[in-house]
């Protein structure tokens, strides 16, 4: 029966469009689903896994989803803004660890996160080279980061511009890279940590230029009064902070009122979150205050919902496809009856017909399920980073 | 030697048609044509001859193997290794090579290391009737001269006692019907094959040692006229 094999493969191979079409329709068939299923499983795990590691986060009153979006995954989307005056007085509160999150700028598409060194702890992120951030301007990348731009410890990144016409907005820090985060599967990979004064500082609340009161800056000067300056555009702005530049950065206004985009609140004990909880309870003073993983929960509710739906339309897909690769067959078989009959005159039993026949169906069907299972393969092995392509996450 | 004796075989599904052989004897390594009009039988003898078909009574022996008496299964296996045909349609299958169209009868009863064996056998059989060089071409590249002659090459693989051939050079021109013919002699003749050969084409028939009128052969007397 080994040429009844033979012939199968032979016809098969000869009849190549055909079966390229017949496979990859089978192949679709077989992997989508489980593609599917695979990658809402995985990106389930995935958001919940941080959630649940995210004990509480405060933001302003908005969208709970937005907010723990931009606060876990640096979502662009950017929730209300918080003041630092809040955070004082969560931190004040002493109640719990609080961690202050400012995600609003990008550098060559990758998030700046404004934060403070408790974050690293807070989230277990050690150090692959370098060290971590010490003076304002300094940064400390993701692996990703570090491998998508080749930068490394001593080199500088650029924050982008919010616009290309951005004249009187986002400052364009040259940051300087302290240290190189070692990789952890998780959104901290893509991103570029700074103190949060830098992201400050980026916004333009913060700048720094020559000292007006040198000798050097005399030609600068356009007007002295009481207490009051006034520069030309002669003076020299620093893009980038330096030891030596950086007693010279400095911010204006009152520091109480600029932005945060959420803060990380990690109390030591269940006692303190719901004190926490209560006190910003129903959006008290504009704040409110969120566990992540119900939040997220209810996302994935509906997640689950349409993965339902969608596994649904693609079961009625593959039955439509398995009758017409029916019907493919049946026809095949009938414009075949000469070729049977030729076989048949020559010796073929009935057997060695549908040995034929069956084995074409097998070699079908055997190459759409490797196929298909080396496209799941590849889909479980690539997921995180097809979930980060596709979700940003 | 192949001897019928009232041999009857009638169609189930045509009415009952009835074809009645009261006796023939064929010696082994004679080369018969055999004609008649349409519808006359000529196609079922070659079918009783190469065990397609199973007589309803009578004995058709054939080198001592009664094929009357033998299963559907047995007549097949007796078909594979004793007989050789050529179609008047060549029924080259288009999605094997020319040397895989003659290797069909082993891929169809074989084993692998007859495969080998019959490989080497296919390849000299091109060689003989001019093809080697197209051995890995497709029936589609071919001229319907040289498909035929492949037809042939497939017929003679298992170097078949009995090469049964059905208006083999319908669908040709002159020259090709005679290079058909020609090639179907010289190979019965180096295998000492005996061939029966249908053709409606009378200008072929002085290349064969008999010729057989399937009409007297129905009748009790069949008439055989002796050409060698």
């Amino acid at each position: 029966m080994t040429g009844a094999f033979f012939l199968g493969w032979r016809y098969l191979a000869f009849h190549k469009l055909k079966t390229t079409i017949l496979v990859g329709s089978i192949t679709l068939m077989l992997f989508l689903p489980a593609a599917v299923r695979l990658l809402v499983n995985d990106s389930a795990t995935a958001l919940t896994a941080r959630a649940d590691q995210t004990p509480l986060v405060v933001g302003a009153a908005g969208s709970p989803l937005e907010l723990v979006l931009n606060a876990l995954y640096f979502h662009a989307e950017q929730p209300p803004a918080l003041s630092y005056d809040n955070f004082s007085e969560l931190r004040d509160a002493g109640l719990a660890v609080t961690i202050p999150m400012y995600t609003r700028f990008h550098s060559r598409g990758s998030p700046i996160v404004g934060t403070t060194l408790d974050y690293f702890s807070f989230r277990d992120l050690n150090l692959a080279a370098g060290r971590m951030m010490g003076m304002l301007g300094e940064c400390v990348i993701g692996a990703n980061v570090a491998a998508r731009h080749k930068a490394g410890v001593g080199d500088s990144l650029v924050s982008s511009p919010e616009t290309v016409f951005d004249i009187a907005g986002v400052y364009p820090l040259k940051m300087n890279i302290s240290g190189v985060l070692a990789p952890t599967g998780t959104p901290d990979d893509n991103a570029i940590f700074v103190d949060f004064k830098t992201a400050w500082v980026i916004q333009g609340l913060g700048h720094g230029h020559q000292d007006l009161e040198r000798p050097q800056a005399a030609a600068s000067v356009l007007n002295r009064s009481e207490g009051m300056v006034t520069a030309n555009a002669a003076l020299q702005q620093y893009a980038e902070i330096t030891p030596e530049n950086a007693a010279e950065f400095h911010f204006h206004g009152a520091t109480g009122d600029f932005p945060l985009s959420s803060v990380v609140v990690v109390p030591p004990n269940e006692k303190n979150g719901a004190l926490l909880r209560g006190r910003y309870q129903n959006n008290a003073k504009g704040i409110q205050i969120i566990v992540p993983s119900s939040v997220l929960n209810d996302l994935l509710d509906t997640v689950f919902t349409v993965q339902n739906y969608i596994i649904l339309g693609l079961a009625l897909l593959s039955l439509a496809t398995v009758a017409v690769i029916t019907l493919v067959f049946l026809l095949s078989q009938q414009l075949r009856k000469g070729e049977f009959l030729t076989l048949s005159r020559i010796g073929a039993s009935k057997t060695y017909l549908a040995t034929l026949i069956a084995s074409e169906i097998g070699f079908v069907f055997t190459g759409s399920l490797v196929l298909a299972a080396g496209l799941t393969f590849i889909t479980r092995q690539y997921a995180l980073q097809i979930l980060q392509i596709f979700l940003g996450f | 030697m192949i001897e019928l004796s009232k041999i009857e075989f009638r169609y189930p599904a045509a009415g009952g048609f009835k074809v009645s052989i009261p006796q023939l004897a064929v010696p082994t390594g004679e080369c018969m044509a055999v004609v008649g009009p349409s519808g006359s039988g000529k196609t079922t003898l070659l079918g009783l001859l190469s065990g397609i078909l199973k007589p309803s009574s009578g004995s058709l022996v054939m080198d001592g193997t009664d094929l009357a008496r033998l299963d559907e299964g047995q007549r097949r296996r007796f078909r594979i290794n004793n007989v050789g045909q050529v179609f008047q349609a060549f029924e080259l299958l288009r999605y094997l090579s020319v040397i895989e169209n003659i290797m069909l009868p082993r891929y169809i009863h074989g084993s692998a290391t007859q495969t080998s064996a019959a490989r080497d056998r296919a390849a000299r059989l091109l060689t003989d009737v001019g093809l080697d060089a197209r051995a890995n071409a497709y029936p589609s590249e071919l001229s319907q001269g040289e498909q035929q002659r492949v037809a042939v090459c497939r017929a003679m693989l298992n170097q078949p006692a009995l090469l049964l051939a059905d208006e083999p050079t319908g669908n040709l021109d002159q020259t090709n019907k005679q290079n058909v013919v020609d090639l179907l002699l010289e190979q019965a003749k180096a295998n000492n094959s005996t061939l029966i050969m249908v053709t409606h084409d009378d200008s072929l028939l002085g290349a064969f040692s008999s010729v057989l009128d399937i009409q007297s052969l129905l009748a009790d007397e069949p008439r055989r006229e002796d050409l060698s």
